[in-house]
């Protein structure tokens, strides 16, 4: 009897594996968060599903988490609409193409006490680089020098995008002088100090009372990490977190028409960018790249499979910004138009299975995605759907992200799908150079278009804003002519919150989240 | 006398009836998952953006998923990939198993050792951390899952075939036949093989009800099949992210692996008083 019951038993526990086996680990850290706001007085919850490894800003996206966490600032940010604004410095001038003077704000100082100086800004840039070549990737800087306020950096080229880069949190400031573990105690400008961090658990913060800002109005936070989506959901919910950040899409249906809750929600630049492996014969030929761009239905993947979690992208920057792709000339979805362009290049269905074949091998490609986006697995299912009734034969594999990073550095892919900020810096720059430029660190496919690498040039050192956005269009339409990348969408960036919190506006750079401003009305 | 004769016989009659019932209720599932290209309404794969999350309808009789796709037929073809992949596997291991363990407990010795060594090493380990763990290091893919599954399951025949063994190998019949100079495999065959079968086929019925959980909860964990192939426990991590919106498409899975799970169980545990085992 015994074991007839225990299977069964066994199946309903797998049916309730994702309320029991996620529910009850993550209570743990969110109920002594809970605990937390109600001694404080005014303190929030905040929950996320991804985490930093350690507060040190200075390794990997630490920095993306200590800027969301009000511990550490930059000397520009990103305003709504993806612009640059002074933030710690006063302001920023060219003097010359490769030399900037960069005016600090007066007043600022570190949660030690010690006042913000140019000679702090070189040493904490000087201690990151060191240990994180990406900060350089954007600055270029070659020497700076220190006067009082005054912080003046050489670059080694002009750099037009130089306000855009001093916004990547990775350049946020810190004491490193400070002698405390970065790890946990990072010494920041920002409105709040960490006071303890669990890996990958809870991380919680309490108002540093001198901000340069003024007295921010919390008292403390918690941040709590939650990897499922759905546990996620029902700590908001359940009272648990009072602010929650990527819910999946599907969910935020649980809170759009409830007034206990506010659905904020603003448009990233992280994109759904398909890599296209140029060392795959197949996909040397155009016509099949075209085709396979064309078995993408953008519209609906974003309204119906992800809810409008996402906008669709005509080209490859959001159509939103004012270099997207609004008005260039893309790709509509039209699977038989796409088999007939595939027939016409000469492919035929010789066995009758649907799937077309040139010189006796069938149309056949692999493509690979991962799970913690849960857009992109669904997405590859509607795709690999598709391109069957165009005459192509798609195998999707869905694997960790750590495996997808090394078929990156292997090239070990037909086709990848991945999520990509594309513009983290609010500037078009950022992504031209490292994906779409021969031998960009992460032009992961080979793509190669000497027309677009000129271009690319072109805007590395264009100054004029309006050029800038003309050579980015340029550049897009050329690369949509030659189907050399494929962006099925940008995800927005939402956030539900408890109706009562006031200062938490959703960025969509995925940059800033806690500030001097937020709180509990 | 007569009273006690009727009492007896007839709940034996009763359990015939249910252990029928059962047995009908298996053939229908086999026949389920052997024509589901024929009775299936749609194609499980061909996903429909425009009616995706419906209710139970005409077109789609158990509604469709998030891709629009046709929940029914969906279940029909994984009842044929958890359905045949956990006979098959049962199969194998029975086989295997039943093998080891014979010739461990019918010779002895050295060989016995061994194969008891590592039966024993084998089990020590917890067995589904032990199939995650051999699953992810080959790779996702029904047939690593397969292998993943043989490799731990075979130990349970070798041990209860190498007990039975044991008790029967010093009987006088089997001396019987070894004085009149029967060979070794002959003895195997034709006197050991025949006693031990009913238990190990019990243990091997209820054992298809385990795998086709263990199979459902390694693509659960998103490490049994391919995406684009239809299995019940991919099905329910789907529908994961839908269990407050729409249930149905985490119940429907659950339900189906629930009923066969079931069936199974209880096939075998009739199968079991049949037999009159203990």
């Amino acid at each position: 009897m015994v074991k007839k019951i225990l299977p069964a038993g066994m199946a309903v526990l797998v049916a309730a594996g994702a309320l029991a086996g996620c529910g009850t680990s993550e209570t743990q850290g969110t109920a002594s968060g809970a605990q937390n706001a109600s001694a404080g007085g005014t303190s929030l919850v905040f929950a996320d599903t991804q985490a930093p490894t350690s507060l040190d800003p200075t390794v990997s996206w630490n920095s993306w988490y200590t800027s969301r966490y009000g511990i550490t600032e930059t000397l520009y940010k990103l305003n709504m609409d993806l612009t640059p604004e002074p933030w710690l410095a006063e302001s920023a001038e060219a003097v010359d193409g490769t030399t900037w003077r960069i005016t600090l704000r007066d007043g600022v100082t570190f949660h030690n006490g010690k006042a913000l100086d140019a000679q702090a800004v070189i040493d904490s840039w000087n201690y990151t680089i060191e240990r994180n070549p990406r900060l350089n990737d954007l600055l270029f800087i070659d020497s700076m020098s220190a006067d009082g306020l005054v912080l003046t950096v050489t670059t080694t080229k002009e750099v037009p995008a130089f306000t855009a880069a001093l916004c990547e949190p990775l350049g946020g400031i810190i004491d490193v002088n400070a002698g405390t573990d970065l790890a946990t105690q990072p010494v920041g400008t920002g409105p709040f100090i960490p006071e303890s961090y669990e890996v990958k658990k809870q991380c919680v913060v309490r108002r540093y009372e001198n901000y340069w800002g003024g007295l921010p109005k919390l008292e403390s936070a918690t941040f709590n990490i939650i990897a499922d989506g759905s546990a996620l959901a029902m700590a908001q919910q359940s009272g648990e977190s009072n602010v929650s950040l990527t819910i999946p899409s599907n969910q935020l249906s649980l809170f759009e028409n409830d007034p206990q809750y506010v659905v904020d929600g603003a448009t990233g630049s992280r994109g759904q960018v398909v890599f296209l492996n140029f060392q795959n014969e197949w996909l040397q030929d155009v016509q099949v790249r075209k085709a396979l761009s064309m078995c993408i239905d953008k519209e609906n993947y974003a309204s119906a499979i992800n809810q409008d979690a996402s906008d669709p992208a005509t080209g490859l920057y959001p159509d939103f910004a004012p270099y997207g792709g609004a008005d260039l000339q893309g790709y509509t979805f039209d699977t038989a138009a796409a088999r007939q362009l595939l027939v016409d290049a000469g492919y035929t269905d010789t066995d009758g299975d649907g799937i077309l074949e040139k010189d006796g091998r069938a149309l056949e490609l692999t493509l690979y995605t991962y799970p913690t986006k849960s857009e992109l697995p669904l997405f590859g299912e509607a795709w690999v759907d598709a391109a069957r009734e165009a005459g192509i034969s798609l195998n999707l594999q869905t694997e960790a992200y750590d495996a997808i990073i090394e078929r990156q550095r292997t090239k070990d892919f037909d086709l990848m799908l991945v999520s990509f900020t594309m513009c983290p810096t609010g500037d078009p720059q950022y992504f031209a150079d490292i994906a779409f430029k021969t031998g960009g660190s992460s032009n992961y496919g080979g793509y190669s278009n000497a027309q677009v690498d000129a271009l690319i040039e072109q805007l590395d050192s264009e100054f004029d804003t309006q050029t800038r956005y003309d050579l980015a269009k340029q550049i897009q339409q050329l690369i949509l002519d030659d189907a050399g990348f494929i962006v099925i969408g940008h995800a927005k960036f939402t956030n539900v919150l408890d109706a009562n919190i006031t200062g938490c506006e959703t960025n969509p750079s995925e940059y800033y989240l806690l500030t001097a401003e937020t709180a509990v009305e | 006398m007569r009273m006690d004769r009727l009492l007896q016989r007839k709940p034996r009659k009763r359990r015939q009836i249910t252990l029928y019932i059962l047995l009908a209720l298996l053939i229908m599932l086999f026949l389920i998952a052997a024509l589901a290209p024929v009775i299936a309404p749609n194609d499980p794969n061909e996903t429909n953006l425009a009616s995706q999350l419906q209710g139970p309808s005409a077109q789609y009789p158990l509604g469709t998923d998030s891709l629009g796709r046709c929940m029914f037929s969906r279940i029909l073809y994984g009842a044929a990939t958890s359905l045949f992949s956990s006979v098959g596997i049962t199969a194998a291991v029975f086989a295997g198993g039943t093998i080891l363990g014979t010739v461990a407990g019918y010779f002895g010795g050295i060989l016995d050792t061994v194969i008891t060594k590592i039966t024993t090493v084998v089990q020590a380990f917890p067995r589904l951390i032990l199939a995650i763990a051999i699953a992810g290091v080959l790779g996702i893919g029904l047939g690593n899952t397969i292998l993943a599954l043989c490799l731990i399951y075979w130990t349970e025949y070798a041990r209860l075939s190498r007990s039975l063994v044991l008790s029967l190998k010093n009987r006088t019949y089997i001396q019987a036949a070894r004085v009149c100079g029967e060979s070794h495999f002959s003895i195997l065959v034709r006197h050991i093989l025949p006693n031990i079968f009913p238990s190990l086929l019990v243990t091997a019925t209820l054992d298809i009800g385990a795998m086709i959980m263990e199979i459902s909860a390694l693509s659960y964990l998103g490490l049994g099949v391919e995406a684009d192939m239809v299995e019940w426990g991919a099905m329910m991590s789907a529908g994961r992210n839908y269990l407050q919106t729409n249930p149905w498409l985490i119940f429907i899975p659950g339900a189906a692996i629930f009923l066969t799970v079931i069936i199974f169980n209880l096939f075998g545990d009739k199968l079991r008083d049949a037999l009159d085992l203990q």
